[in-house]
């Protein structure tokens, strides 16, 4: 039986397999908030799921929205585009996702970019960037 | 031999055509409007669960727009950090708890009411008549 914890696993399997993108944030693919320890991260998390049930009157598809984004504490926003720049290379436009009980239905695709800058209210020369995007993914469920 | 073709009613069904964008206009009006005020509470509610300046909340507002044939309606936040609140935060902001997690309150309720208002809309033409296909 597919369930929707498949998709955040490949997702993430599909993130971990880039070395690049892990070169760059070599705390790795982290899922909805980071571990204490990490400093250089790519965070994931699922912003939306929802079942499409307009065909045939049963699920004709599902569709998922992840946020995908680089954390880098830097005041230069350089290593931060670069990582951005992986995780889009990486995902969007991606058939490469492998979810146990589901069929990708269309490839990947970045819907909304993510740029901000983090600034410490105590320390205002300390900052953190955050760049990625929102992802969208569309899968039919096989079993 | 000559063939001629009438078709009757023709005159009609344009001026049909014509009216019928005013006619959807002023259904989808009350639609457009009941599924931002229905993301715009779900959000609010969402919100004061993590109030403490309750600026996210006052920083909460809808535009409504219409044209000739469309209507539209915008939902925004312009409270500073809306977006920093909606994706998370690397630095502790909640004295001593660490770094936020994405609250995923605003995105969720915006897509939600987008879909739900989707629905309503092939509704609404249908009922005039129209097929809607290839929604994805």
């Amino acid at each position: 039986m597919a369930e929707t914890g498949a998709i955040d696993a490949a997702l993430l399997q599909l993130l971990r397999a880039d070395a690049a993108l892990l070169a760059v944030c070599p705390d790795g693919i982290q899922f909805g908030i980071a571990d204490p320890a990490a400093q250089r991260f790519v965070l994931v998390d699922r912003f939306d799921h929802s079942v499409d049930l307009r065909m045939f009157g049963a699920a004709a598809g599902e569709a998922f929205v992840y946020l995908v984004k680089a954390v880098l504490p830097e005041s230069t926003s350089r290593n931060a585009r670069e990582a951005a720049r992986l995780i889009r290379a990486r995902l969007d436009g991606s058939q490469a996702l492998a979810a146990d009980g589901y069929a990708l239905m269309a490839p990947i695709a970045e819907i909304e970019s993510i740029r901000l800058v983090e600034v410490d209210e105590s320390n205002p020369e300390r900052r953190v960037q955050h760049w990625g995007g929102q992802y969208s993914i569309l899968v039919q469920a096989v079993n | 031999m000559a063939a001629r073709l009438r078709i009757d009613g023709l005159d009609a069904f344009k001026a049909r055509l014509r009216q019928l964008p005013e006619d959807l206009k002023a259904e989808s009006r009350g639609i457009v409007a009941e599924h931002v005020d229905a993301a715009e509470s779900t959000i609010r509610a969402g919100y004061s669960g993590h109030r403490r300046s309750g600026n996210l909340e006052k920083g909460l507002y809808s535009n409504a727009k219409e044209t000739k044939f469309g209507v539209t309606s915008t939902l925004r936040n312009r409270a500073p950090h809306a977006w920093l609140f909606e994706v998370g935060t690397e630095m502790d902001r909640r004295g001593g708890t660490g770094r936020m997690p994405a609250a995923k309150i605003f995105i969720p309720a915006v897509m939600k009411a987008r879909r739900d208002m989707m629905r309503d809309l092939i509704d609404l033409v249908e009922r005039h008549g129209l097929k809607v296909s290839g929604v994805g």
